[in-house]
């Protein structure tokens, strides 16, 4: 509904409402326009997911002094259809459940994790008026659903009767609750400066000065939890590929492989743009910079800052490839360790400093 | 709750075609029996089928990372069952391409080491430099791989116009991409964390399991054919073999890291001191004469050994060849247990075990 509201696609839905109004009533018409308007918040997410899938390669490829792909796309961007390639090769490949496994579950798990990657991007601002659903407790929601990723990589990892599958699901588990409370301790911090859990307002709040400079330690923190939620280097414990062979991935394959590895730079893009949303004032500039803005035309400012969005995004989706290259794997007791003896007192610093900061500003 | 846990025979840690059981308790490992045998090709029983000169290639085999080493123990021995002395130049070369083998072989192991351990750069950092290496020795030899390039009293063939000049250069170019590694590796914490104070293997364990190679002397054992039982050259250029007292898999790490450098000085100062002459002693037989010999030379892995009996006729009587991975597969289960299941490729990967010349 909410995407409708941005200058750019209003008229549309006016025009929309027009048309199909009489034909098959106005709460009809309403419902046709916000499934269209989920499959346009999908397809912006895949479009992304896409992309940076393509700059992983390509960057990862750089650092490792290597070309990464370099045939499939149009000439300048080598390798940007590979993704697509892929992607139709696993679709063509055989459906395939292990006779032992638990079925149900093993069709639910990476379904799961999907979900939960897209359902996060309905409440992501993506730019002036792209926000999918527009909530007061958006951040509630976002901590929950966040936290229905790894179950999904859990049931994964147990519904496949695979040892080195139900290792990684086990470790996603551990890994979930260690990392978990300092996620949320440095979200709310933020909620607290901006004195709201709505990410949206969150995001608003942020018009003169970003809360990266206000809460540094936060924003390193909520950093190296993301790295950890994403599975990623040097976290990727759950499914080391050194010891665990996929992890909990081990027994899928074909298309239910692509939904997992799709599920992951899902989470990719749409943890990185709640960073954005978060400490890097969302779409907008700092410094009272929105105000220039409001001189261009509507539409053209809205797409601006949709821009502003998506340049904040793949800088923070390059350090997350950045720290792809450059770190080995910890270990998962370590991890642990480094969860609750480090990151969970941090956090907890975090949010006096946060309490201090807000009677200061106030 | 207790369960066995089939690491291999195709599994990314296993480093070659074998299996490790692993009985684990949750992420501890209580228990390891590793079991070998998956790539017998019965080397041994070849080299009774072959003529002696015949057998060469097949050596080369045997550890498709390290030929050369191989090679030069077969031919070694022959050469001293037949009473043959090379040509000085050809001693040179031997000696520059069994140290250039282990370079390039270390670098192999640096590769994998850093997959083992999660990370993807330093493994086309190694294999970007080894291919100067690979380069260098298929301009000598004309093989990337499997050399073929002793023979009984001497070299295959001498070295090409301006080989020595690019070997050098090349030498020079790996000694100051080595930064690469000190950075990547030695200065992040996030390696020093999984490789420090895992997989200890004392010196006196080390002794008993009979470890050899970099595995021994990251143990703090002065344990080095060159420097103890020389041969080539090494006696000549007063070899010192690389020590470190820590016994962990950082201390082996860190004997493989300053044997790339010892490796590269002693290549190079021989490059440079490479006398005129022949390559091929003047006269040699084809069949040795009727008797025995042990001979063991220094592979990038450690130590290995052929014990061949001759009885005069134009195949060997019996090739056995002793491998030093073969022991240091045993040694798992001095390492291993009580370790955690991410310590596995962390402690594996620092033996750095090569199936080819296990099973043989």
């Amino acid at each position: 509904m909410s995407w409708y509201e941005s200058p750019i696609l209003q008229p549309v839905y006016v025009k929309a409402m027009e048309v199909l109004g009489p034909i098959i009533g106005r709460t009809g018409a309403q419902l046709l326009l916000s499934l269209i308007e989920s499959i346009l918040i999908i397809a912006l997410i895949f479009i992304n997911v896409l992309i940076i899938v393509w700059l992983e390669r390509k960057i990862l490829g750089r650092m490792m002094n290597r070309r990464g792909p370099v045939y499939a796309g149009p000439p300048l961007l080598w390798g940007l259809f590979q993704a697509i390639a892929d992607f139709l090769k696993l679709m063509t490949k055989e459906f395939f459940i292990p006779r032992r496994a638990d079925r149900l579950t093993y069709i639910i798990g990476p379904a799961l994790v999907v979900f939960a990657g897209l359902a996060i991007g309905l409440m992501v601002p993506f730019g002036e008026g792209f926000v999918g659903l527009k909530n007061e407790a958006s951040l509630i929601y976002i901590i929950a659903l966040a936290s229905l990723e790894p179950m999904g990589v859990m049931l994964c990892g147990l519904s496949a009767n695979n040892k080195f599958s139900l290792m990684g699901g086990m470790r996603a588990a551990a890994q979930m609750i260690s990392y978990e409370l300092p996620a949320v301790l440095v979200l709310i911090s933020a909620a607290l400066l901006a004195g709201s859990v709505d990410i949206l307002e969150i995001a608003e709040s942020q018009s003169q000065i970003w809360y990266v400079a206000i809460l540094p330690l936060g924003a390193l923190l909520y950093l190296i939890t993301v790295l950890a939620e994403l599975e990623r280097t040097p976290f990727d414990i759950p499914e080391a590929e050194s010891e665990l062979v996929a992890g909990f991935m081990t027994e899928y394959g074909g298309m239910f492989y692509g939904m997992l590895m799709a599920a992951h730079y899902i989470s990719v893009f749409v943890t990185s743009a709640l960073f954005v949303a978060v400490f890097l004032g969302g779409y907008g500039l700092p410094f009272g910079l929105n105000a220039a803005l409001e001189m261009l035309p509507p539409a053209l400012a809205s797409l601006t800052t949709l821009l502003i969005f998506h340049v904040k995004v793949y800088i923070v989706v390059f350090l997350l490839i950045w720290i792809r290259a450059a770190y080995f794997r910890f270990r998962i007791d370590q991890l642990l360790e480094l969860g609750w003896k480090r990151l969970f007192p941090l956090s907890l610093l975090n949010l006096v400093w946060a309490i201090a900061a807000l009677g200061v500003l106030s | 709750m207790e369960m066995w846990v089939n690491f291999g025979p195709q599994h990314p840690f296993t480093h070659g075609l074998w299996r490790l059981k692993v009985k684990v308790e949750g992420e501890t490992v209580v228990d390891v029996e590793p079991t070998i045998g998956y790539l017998h090709r019965g080397v041994e029983k070849l080299a009774e089928k072959r003529s002696w000169v015949k057998f060469i290639p097949y050596n080369d085999r045997l550890c498709y990372v390290a030929s050369m080493g191989w090679t030069e123990g077969y031919v070694g021995a022959v050469e001293r069952l037949m009473g043959v002395e090379p040509p000085e130049r050809a001693l040179y070369l031997r000696t520059i391409t069994s140290e250039l083998q282990r370079i390039a072989s270390h670098f192999v192991w640096l590769g994998a080491y850093s997959i083992d351990l999660g990370n993807f750069t330093a493994l086309l950092f190694a294999v970007r430099e080894r291919e100067f290496i690979l380069d260098s020795l298929s301009r000598l030899t004309g093989h990337r791989m499997t050399y073929n390039y002793p023979r009984f009293g001497g070299v295959a063939r001498d070295a090409p116009n301006g080989w020595v000049e690019r070997t050098i250069r090349y030498l020079n170019r790996i000694e100051r991409k080595m930064n690469d590694f000190v950075n990547l590796m030695l200065d992040n914490e996030t390696f020093l964390k999984r490789v420090q104070g895992v997989g200890i293997l004392k010196k006196s364990v080390a002794k008993e399991w009979g470890v050899t190679g970099p595995v021994a002397r990251g143990s703090g054992l002065k344990v080095d054919v060159r420097y103890n039982d020389p041969y080539l050259l090494y006696e000549e250029i007063g070899f010192e073999p690389v020590v470190e007292k820590d016994c962990d898999c950082f201390a082996r790490y860190m004997v493989r890291i300053r044997e790339i450098y010892e490796s590269i000085t002693i290549a190079r100062e021989l490059l440079m001191r490479l006398p005129e002459g022949d390559v091929m002693a003047k006269r040699v037989p084809r069949v040795p004469p009727p008797g025995e010999i042990y001979y063991r030379v220094e592979v990038p892995r450690g130590e290995a050994g052929y014990y061949i009996v001759s009885d005069g006729k134009d195949v060997p009587y019996r090739v056995k060849i002793r491998s030093p991975a073969y022991v240091h597969i045993q040694a798992t289960k001095a390492m291993m247990p009580g370790c955690n299941v991410a310590d596995l490729p962390a402690i594996l990967g620092s033996l750095d075990v090569c199936l080819g010349d296990t099973d043989r």
